[in-house]
């Protein structure tokens, strides 16, 4: 009985280590967009990291705030100083997965994949889930394109009074990315 | 019996130690993919000048500020409405980023003598974190400024060097925490030709300052700037203090100052004034800054 227990353990250690298909990218692309009537602004950051795990359905992302660039400089400032603290808080990171069975050998547009994951972004982890379009272009390479709506206050944001007509309080994020095997 | 039962939990364990393992893993693989974003400390103050003098802070690359100052006359009490009834001196000025290293700038200040500044700030050493540390940022300021004004004689009016001040200025500043922030400049002041003749050329003096963040958009600030005593030909105060709020809107910042200087260029406030602060000599000014994105 215990033999066959520790071989099932080993046995299971084993599984998790077989060797998977991994794509990663550095250069994603995350692009945040705020519109009131007032005020509308975006930033843009092309250093988001990103890993796919292909055979786990899993993907995850890393994306650093001081690398959001604003149209204007003071805005990028303030950006960092004193609504996403990125001194203490560098990153937004997230890891999701997906159900879809995805051929990822043969050039296809996968449509509204459901990918369901945890975001962490200026110290609190809420669930979240995004909707993709997963695209297997025909050089072996992927892509992931996804829009999604974050509120701020929800990842304790806060926008201060003064500037409350300025800033949304939901902020409309695009991701996209394309992944090349490591 | 006991046995089996541990070892039923620990395979129970095994898939969530894995997980929580392989999710470490993941975000640690991410981390060393990721691009290291600048590790420069940002917003050590909110604006480029602390109050009446430049702060480390810089206009960055193909940015343009454009900022308004007032001075009004000096705090009475309500029959001169605080001061309100007269401004003072109206300063304008237009700071532009040649880069997010040079900066340069043109000015304007009706009071005194019509002056006109051109500028340029240089940011040497920025204070950084990461692996590569440096404990303060480092600018030099550098200015010209033409007093416009008529003079009389008519030789003085004609002597077009005798309208020529220079200032330079080290700006040393260390952002403490979150909230503080400490700002030193030394500063030297050369004139050309002072309006009496005792007067000494050379001024030098010190600017000590500072900010507290005390809600993430407004900071009080505190300034003062001691001039050396290399000189003593006048009665009337040399130095000058200024105490202030920031506060920021996103894209504007108002600064508003109590202040016993009535000058808004650095050639002239850092070295006399008209009064003393502490014997209430006080006026009330504000400035008003807007950045446009070229």
């Amino acid at each position: 009985m215990k033999k066959r227990i520790l071989f099932f353990i080993a046995f299971s250690a084993i599984n998790m280590s077989i060797a998977q298909e991994k794509l990663t990218t550095r250069t994603g692309k995350v692009i945040f967009q705020s519109e009131t009537a007032i005020e509308s602004f975006s930033a843009e950051n092309n250093q988001a990291a990103s890993i796919l795990l292909v055979d786990k359905k899993v993907i995850a992302f890393n994306v650093l705030l001081k690398s959001f660039k604003f149209e204007k400089a003071l805005m990028e400032d303030h950006f960092n100083e004193k609504y996403v603290n990125s001194d203490r808080y560098p990153a937004a990171k997230f890891k999701g997965n997906f159900t879809n069975e995805i051929d990822f050998k043969t050039p296809k547009i996968y449509k509204d994949v459901v990918v369901n994951g945890n975001m962490n972004f200026h110290g609190v982890t809420k669930p979240l889930t995004v909707i993709a379009d997963i695209k297997v272009n025909d050089d072996n390479t992927i892509s992931f394109l996804s829009n999604f709506k974050l509120n701020l206050e929800e990842y304790n944001v806060q926008i201060p009074s003064l500037v409350k007509d300025k800033i949304a309080p939901d902020v409309a994020v695009s991701i996209e990315t394309n992944y090349k095997k490591s | 019996m006991k046995k089996m039962k541990k070892i039923l939990i620990l395979i129970c364990l095994t898939p969530i130690i894995l997980f929580a393992q392989e999710e470490e893993d993941l975000f640690g693989e991410l981390d060393s993919l990721t691009i290291k974003a600048e590790s420069e400390v940002n917003a050590t103050f909110k604006s480029s000048r602390l109050m009446l003098g430049q702060s480390t802070e810089r206009v960055k690359a193909k940015q343009l500020h454009m900022r308004i100052s007032h001075v009004f006359g000096k705090i009475k009490g309500i029959d001169n409405f605080f001061g309100m009834d007269h401004i003072n001196n109206m300063h304008m000025s237009f700071e532009y980023g040649l880069n997010d290293h040079i900066q340069l700038g043109l000015a304007r200040s009706n009071k005194p003598d019509k002056t006109y500044s051109g500028s340029a700030k240089l940011s040497l050493y920025r204070q950084r974190g990461g692996d590569t540390p440096f404990p303060v940022s480092l600018s030099y300021f550098g200015g010209i400024d033409y007093k416009s004004r008529k003079y009389t004689p008519k030789e003085r009016d004609e002597y077009f060097n005798g309208r020529l001040d220079y200032v330079n200025q080290v700006l040393i500043s260390r952002k403490f925490n979150d909230k503080l922030s400490l700002l030193l400049s030394p500063t030297w002041i050369h004139r050309n030709l002072t309006d009496n003749s005792t007067e000494p050329n050379n001024v030098y003096t010190i600017g000590i300052g500072g900010r507290y963040l005390f809600s993430r958009s407004m900071s009080v600030n505190l300034e003062y700037f001691y001039a050396l005593p290399t000189f003593d030909s006048y009665d009337i105060n040399k130095n000058s203090f200024s105490i202030g709020l920031d506060i920021e809107t996103g894209g504007h910042v108002f600064q508003l100052f109590f202040t016993d200087a009535f000058a808004l260029h650095p050639g002239k406030f850092a070295i006399n004034q008209s009064g003393d602060f502490f014997k209430k000599d006080i006026n009330f000014g504000f400035s008003i800054l807007r950045e446009f994105s070229l």
